[in-house]
């Protein structure tokens, strides 16, 4: 009986073998079959698919929630570290810019001193046309330009005429829809100026000639080749700051500029009216 | 001799934990944790456990389930259908194979011997995608994988060995 039984269970384990090599030899064939019915882009195959899908996504969006909820710690410490880093920037920055401010208060301070000294007014806006040169009269005794603009612009007489932001004359009569502009080379022309560099102040006059003299500087004036000549806005016609040419030669006392832009190459102008000209005419009359 | 109805359902409960905590990890698995580089760190938790269970719990662990469990990680992958069929039943394979000769050893030994069955199992996936897409995976992401896979594996034995000491070691859940 007890043999019998023994041999029952051998016979019973050897059953147990054979099915599970058979399963699994079934299972790796079902599995291949699988790959190529889904290669195959078979219907059942992505039916399957999408029932297990369906099945257990769920299952993985109640499991999300813990994620997430590990996910909000996570974004939550790395935020916290962020505002801690930009906090310990800005701190930097912001007395970085205490530092600036501080140094801004003490400029504005010297600078409004400075403008009182100097009874310095703020120009007012500027108006910009741009005209073009339709004839030019430069002789030997006369540098002046003709521009044309159009009736309905309103042009001052006086207003800064400009090229490529440097001074190149103002406007000395108006005719209709052309403007005669009186060029720095004119020898009517005379500029009050400061030397860029120095502040030194002098009188820029034209002499007829494609250079221009720097006059009034005084006999020991710091002035150099290469000094930049700007207006110095005293007079009231030109406002300060503006570019008209740089010292090109030194000799025997006098100092000669050479315009930015030669005038012969001007096609086009920008007649500038800064609202100065109002105070000379009235100033005239 | 089961009492009655209840003592035969928790029984049977008891009996598919391995495959329902292998069902829980696979899950986790494909959680997204918003992780910079998640793909490539994500480990292959199937075949971690598919590894842990046949090796120690045959009995409770069959073809079957690993199939089943292919199924899902096929669905959930959006692999080609079929190719975690194959792969864990090579790993079961190779498993009850060669098992013997890592089954009473210290675990080092085992973790080894996974090192092993993991690696299979990688080339036969990375062969695998290889024929089915015409692509070649970066060997270098599949590499971060097997690394994170093989690193993250005493982690999990030790969780499942806790599931069998304290859940599993009932005499009644042994076959005869």
């Amino acid at each position: 009986m007890v043999k019998r039984r023994r041999v029952l269970f051998i016979q019973l384990s050897q059953f147990r073998v054979f099915v599970r090599k058979l399963a699994v030899t079934i299972i790796f064939f079902a599995a291949l079959l699988l790959l190529v019915l889904s290669k195959a882009d078979s219907a059942h195959v992505n039916k399957a698919e999408d029932f297990v899908s369906r099945m257990l996504y769920p299952v993985i969006r109640v499991l999300q929630i813990p994620a997430d909820g590990i996910y909000f710690c996570y974004d939550s410490i790395r935020d916290i570290v962020k505002v801690y880093h930009d906090n310990k920037a800005l701190k930097q920055e912001l007395f970085q810019f205490n530092r600036l401010k501080k140094k801004h208060q003490a400029l504005k301070i010297e600078n409004d001193v400075l403008s009182q000294m100097l009874h310095y007014t703020p120009p007012p806006e500027a108006s910009y046309v741009t005209a073009k040169v339709i004839a030019g009269q430069g002789d030997s005794f006369a540098h002046s330009i003709v521009a044309y603009v159009p009736e309905t612009v309103h042009i001052k007489k006086g207003s800064v005429v400009m090229n490529q932001e440097t001074v190149i004359g103002r406007v000395e009569s108006i005719h209709g829809e052309y403007v005669r502009i009186l060029l720095v080379s004119d020898i009517n022309s005379k500029i009050p100026v400061f030397n860029k560099r120095t502040r030194g102040r002098g009188i820029l006059s034209g002499n007829n000639s494609s250079k221009l003299s720097l006059l009034f500087m005084g006999s020991d004036a710091d002035v150099v080749v290469g000094d930049r000549i700007v207006t110095s806005g005293i007079g009231g016609i030109f406002p300060s700051d503006l570019e008209i040419g740089y010292v090109s030669q030194i000799s025997q006392g006098e100092i000669e500029v050479q315009p930015i832009i030669p005038i012969e190459s001007i096609e086009y102008v920008e007649i500038v009216d800064y609202g100065l000209t109002d105070t000379l005419l009235r100033d005239n009359n | 001799m089961h009492d009655s109805l209840t003592d035969i359902a928790l029984l049977s409960f008891k009996r598919s934990i391995p495959f329902l905590s292998t069902l829980f990890f696979v899950l986790v698995d494909y959680v997204p944790f918003h992780i910079p580089l998640a793909h490539y760190l994500s480990p292959d938790l199937a075949c971690c456990c598919v590894y842990f269970w046949v090796l120690y719990r045959l009995d409770l662990f069959g073809i079957f389930s690993v199939a089943l469990l292919g199924m899902i990680c096929d669905a959930l992958s959006g692999a080609p259908f079929g190719m975690n069929i194959f792969v864990l039943t090579l790993v079961y394979l190779l498993t009850i194979t060669y098992g013997r000769y890592v089954n009473t050893k210290p675990f080092i030994i085992s973790w080894i011997g996974f090192a092993l069955v993991l690696l299979a199992a990688f080339c036969m996936k990375w062969l695998l995608v290889l024929i089915y897409e015409h692509t070649l995976l970066s060997f270098w992401h599949v590499l971060i994988s097997y690394i994170v896979t093989v690193l993250v594996y005493p982690m999990l034995a030790r969780i499942n060995i806790f599931i069998q000491n304290r859940y599993l070691s009932n005499e009644e859940l042994f076959d005869e």
